[in-house]
């Protein structure tokens, strides 16, 4: 395709709105930590504007990629994205009590987020080379299969949020694929089962699958004033920066995330900066501008010339639903503390980059839909 | 819609496997828009969720978490008001504040696994052990050391190490800042005694307050680790001394380290200064009188003299003019902590800490004779004019035992004597006979104007910790002697015998006073007949020095003694300090003010004679009664009465035997 079909088949409310998420971010990150590092107020945002920068770099490359071609990549994509996560376990330092990172010789990489775009791809595409065989039991069984794997590596770093990531993208491709109703039913009553085992009936057979912290954060979700000085500090802290914010914030006045009342304020817990610096109204911004972005991703997924692509962007739909959802929600006491980033706020490379690559994949589905007449 | 169910309607179940380019039939799965409602649909209700909860925390709740918020990050920091001054009465500085040096750490900036060594290296340089400094930081933290090591929890405290450290320590420490992290110096205010010993006893210490004072009603409304005085008139009018602290309001971040101040704290206001009725130039002469009865003591042979004290007070209202306790000691040693090596000196047989004016009782000896004339003239036992026998030895006419008492003058004799002669010669058989006479009128005259003249009885002086004293009656003697507390005499120890009345009569047997009592009963008789409540303290005047108030005490109370009997007693002292027969003429014979005095030598089983010297003067308008106790000085005339001469000079601007200037007067 050439330069000005490309131009001007992209969808720029998309762009837009994951631009405008980016700038926020960064705005809400140097607010967050301009204290943090004595003499450099612009430090932490200044890596992140670098880490935006190598994401858009990513999403223009995935977006002139025809999402074609996954088809014929899957199985080496898939293999690669296994490799890389089970190579954590060899390689990857330990931080905070778990492994997630390679370290290579000039970047630091996290594979368990690149995976979740791989695998979004190739499982769709995976999918969608079996359409004639809908409906059957064995594709879902495959599909559960396929995604149990890098699933439970993710699990093993610990990383409980990326392996439920997973399987939201699971989910939702077999929701697109055109699963019957009833696999969803049985698959449900499986999860209830599993999760009665793990947190009820295996401890009391002694093995314990769930870590003591995340059990820990489960149950402080639940009972929120119990134990403020330690597991429900984060939580109760970021209450009071959310609540504090009331209708139009407080602006400089800001004192929780700024005084370090409440820890992680720059990455999993950067919405409650948002919520006591410009209140329910900046909220309802931030809100709108997700709201924005899914929506622009359900109606790819409607254009789309294809099954693939409709996979595909509705998955991305529902990782980035997903993702607001659990992280807005524990920064609120209704979800669970997982670590969870918000798309494209949080500070971290790893997850903006990836962000950046979903919505490379959008405009990839977008510029070969059918609204793009004859480009392509 | 049209678009897909079009294709549906073809009912084909195969799809083809690869499709999408605009040069292939468009092919889309029919239930792909169904599926995106669906996602959709769940859109709405999870970002509805979330709205309707930033509704309820941000505007229902926003109130109670802006409280939250503010109660996170403003701390009030005390600050501490200077404490005030104590003046003398003329408005002398005898105790005054002055900038000190605190060395203390912060555990939270000691980089973590340095606190250890950091102990052990700061203990050196301020010669502490490193366990005392070690227990400090335990003390002020209120966590234990081991958690305190790993930087547990920690708050953003400052933990004083040493108070007042000296000047090169501490320039030592701040040329060398990287080497000791986490120690800082700070300043603050410490006591100061411009007049070095001088007063030590009545000023008194400070110390922070311990769990006990706290609930006592003196410190309704302090909190622990409050500094307060802890004796003295440092602890009796704390209140007015320790002024209000103020406070600052400061921003802190989650580990309280200060961020900025903000508005809204209050200044310190410094404490009022107190003014007492104290004399320096008397409280100085006092101080070396008693040291000089106690080296006249030594040069008399009474070798184990040890100790003294000595009241000066104003007969009319009570004033105490001085007061002084031998031996003493620097009430500097108490300020920033007791060393070692002072304590050592405090801790001795002599007790330098006791205040022997108000916490030291002991028999009165002959000084109690007033005492018994007094009480015999108002009780008609005897007359001014009633004349004793003294053959030098006394038997009481009935009793069962063959017990003899001796006059001083035994072998001499005194001859017959009426009560001024008795009172000038200090004639102990004249007194025997007017403490039979007391025994066998039956009841407790004496005891009781023994009690009614301040005896037996705290005197209410602004001082803590005095003591009460005692005056033996029949009912205390019951109680005192029991199977307990004497197994083998006690049925007969406790009865009340002649021997305990004639005993009585000459300050001995269990009678016990302090010189503060000895005082209050001398100038009830110099002041006509007025029991008054000694008091150190005045008034409370502010910085600037303004009347703040007028301290209260007890008005002198009449005893309703009469005039003839005052008249009797007080011709009888003046004449035993300037008539040649006197007890005290060889000291006051040619002294240029007339005093009155009673000399006295109390017998103290297993001491030395305990020496007294009660007196008043003028003798013909008492103004000054002054008490001398010399603890085991002999004879009172030969060291205390001489010591009360050298409180005089200072007290009339007496010099080598001439009145220098004008006589003190207030």
């Amino acid at each position: 395709m050439d330069l000005r079909s490309y131009l001007r088949h992209l969808d720029y409310i998309v762009l837009l709105a994951a631009a405008g998420l980016l700038v926020y971010g960064v705005a809400m990150i140097y607010f967050a930590t301009r204290h943090d590092v004595g003499t450099s107020p612009l430090y932490y945002a200044r890596y992140q504007v670098a880490y935006a920068a190598v994401g858009i770099v990513a999403l223009v490359g995935l977006s002139l990629l025809d999402y074609e071609n996954y088809r014929r990549w899957q199985w080496p994509l898939y293999a690669f994205a296994l490799v890389s996560i089970a190579a954590v376990f060899a390689l990857g330092p330990v931080t905070r009590g778990s492994r997630r990172w390679l370290t290579l010789p000039f970047v630091r990489f996290q594979p368990s987020e690149l995976a979740l775009v791989i695998l979004t791809v190739t499982l769709a595409a995976f999918l969608s080379d079996r359409l004639q065989l809908i409906g059957l039991r064995r594709m879902t069984v495959y599909a559960l299969a396929y995604m149990a794997v890098p699933a439970a590596l993710v699990f093993g770093q610990p990383d409980l949020g990326t392996a439920m990531v997973f399987l939201i993208l699971m989910l939702t491709l077999l929701l697109f694929y055109g699963t019957p109703w009833t696999h969803f039913a049985v698959l449900l009553g499986a999860a209830v089962g599993l999760a009665v085992l793990v947190l009820k009936v295996l401890p009391m057979a002694g093995i314990r699958l769930v870590h003591s912290y995340q059990m820990q954060r489960l149950f402080v979700f639940l009972h929120p004033g119990h134990d403020v000085q330690s597991t429900g500090y984060n939580l109760t802290q970021s209450l009071i920066a959310v609540g504090s914010g009331a209708f139009s914030g407080r602006g400089n006045q800001a004192t929780q995330t700024v005084l370090d009342f409440l820890p992680e304020h720059h990455t999993d817990f950067i919405f409650a900066v948002i919520g006591e610096r410009y209140g329910f109204v900046g909220a309802a911004v931030l809100l709108a501008l997700f709201v924005v972005l899914i929506w622009r991703a359900l109606r790819i997924a409607t254009i789309s010339r294809d099954l693939l692509g409709s996979m595909i962007a509705g998955c991305i739909a529902a990782i980035f639903l997903f993702e607001v959802f659990v992280n807005i929600g524990m920064t609120i006491g209704i979800m669970p503390i997982t670590g969870i980033p918000l798309p494209f706020v949080s500070y971290g490379g790893a997850a903006l980059i990836t962000d950046l690559m979903l919505v490379g994949l959008l405009e990839s589905v977008h510029l070969r839909g059918r609204l793009a007449g004859s480009g392509g | 819609m049209s678009v897909y169910l079009r294709r549906n309607r073809r009912g084909e179940r195969r799809w083809p496997i690869r499709t999408g380019r605009s040069d292939r039939p468009v092919v889309q799965p029919p239930s792909v828009a169904l599926r995106v409602v669906l996602v959709g649909a769940i859109a709405v209700g999870l970002i509805g969720v979330i709205v309707f909860r930033l509704w309820f925390l941000q505007i229902l709740s926003a109130q109670q978490y802006v409280s939250q918020a503010n109660d996170n990050r403003l701390r009030t920091v005390a600050v501490l008001a200077p404490r005030g001054t104590i003046l003398d009465r003329s408005g002398a500085v005898m105790v005054d504040n002055r900038p000190g040096l605190a060395v203390g750490i912060r555990p939270m900036d000691v980089p973590s696994g340095q606190l250890r060594p950091l102990v052990i290296r700061l203990s050196a340089l301020l010669r502490m052990k490193p366990a005392e400094i070690r227990r400090e930081i335990v003390h002020q933290v209120g966590v234990p050391w081991n958690q305190v090591r790993q930087g547990l929890g920690l708050q953003y405290d400052f933990v004083t190490v040493k108070q007042d450290t000296d000047r090169r320590i501490v320039s030592y420490l701040l040329e060398h800042t990287l080497a000791y992290p986490g120690v800082e110096v700070r300043q603050n205010y410490l006591r100061d005694y411009p007049l070095g010993e001088l007063g030590a006893h009545f000023l008194g210490q400070l110390g922070e307050i311990s769990a006990k004072e706290l609930t006592e009603p003196q410190f309704r409304g302090y909190t622990a680790g409050d500094v307060v005085g802890q004796s003295g008139v440092e602890y009796t009018y704390d209140k007015w001394l320790r002024g209000t602290d103020g406070s600052v309001r400061v921003e802190v971040d989650a580990s309280g380290r200060p961020k900025k101040v903000v508005a809204g704290g209050t200044l310190p206001q410094a404490g009022d200064n107190l003014q007492l009725s104290i004399d320096t130039r008397v409280q100085r002469a006092a101080e070396n009188a008693v040291n000089y009865g106690i080296n006249l003591a030594h040069a008399n042979n009474e070798l184990r003299a040890d100790g003294g004290a000595a009241v000066v007070l104003d007969a009319h209202t009570g004033e105490v003019i001085a007061m002084a306790s031998e031996p003493s000691f620097q009430p500097s040693w108490f300020v920033g902590g007791l060393s070692a090596k002072h304590w050592k000196k405090l801790n001795v047989k002599t007790t330098p800490l006791l205040d022997r004016t108000t916490q030291g009782q002991y028999a009165l000896g002959s000084t109690f004779k007033v005492v018994d004339s007094i009480a015999g003239l108002e009780n008609g036992v005897i007359t001014a004019s009633t004349t004793y026998d003294c053959t030098g030895a006394y038997t009481p006419p009935h009793t069962l035992d063959k017990a003899v008492w001796h006059c001083w003058i035994y072998p001499g004799a005194h001859g017959s004597l009426d009560l001024t002669q008795a009172i000038v010669q200090s004639c102990d058989v004249y007194f025997y006979n007017v403490g039979y006479d007391f025994y066998s009128q039956k009841g407790e005259g004496l005891e009781d104007w023994a009690k009614r003249l301040g005896m037996g009885h705290p005197t209410g002086i602004d001082l803590p910790g005095e003591v009460a004293g005692l005056v033996p009656t029949p009912e205390w003697k019951n109680a005192a002697y029991t199977r307990k507390t004497d197994p083998k005499g006690w049925r007969i120890d406790r009865l009340w015998k002649p021997g305990d009345s004639i005993n009585l009569a000459i300050g001995q047997g269990n009678l016990e006073a302090t010189p503060m009592q000895a005082a209050v009963t001398y100038a009830a008789l110099a002041n006509g007949g007025y029991l008054v409540t000694p008091h150190v303290g005045v008034r409370v005047v502010d910085s600037q020095g303004k009347l703040v108030r007028r301290l209260p005490f007890k008005q002198p109370r009449s005893l309703g003694i009469s005039a003839s009997t005052i008249a009797t007693v007080q011709n009888a002292l003046h004449e035993a300090a300037t008539t040649p027969a006197g007890t005290s003429y060889p000291v006051f014979g040619h002294y240029p003010v007339a005093v009155a005095g009673k000399t006295g030598t109390a017998q103290v089983a297993g001491q030395g004679d305990y020496a007294w010297y009660c007196s008043y003067a003028p003798a013909n308008d008492p103004q000054y009664v002054v008490v001398v106790m010399i603890q085991q000085g002999g004879h009172g005339g030969v060291s205390a009465a001489p010591a009360a001469r050298m409180i005089y000079d200072s007290l009339f601007h007496v010099s080598g035997g001439q009145v220098t200037g004008a006589v003190h007067s207030d």
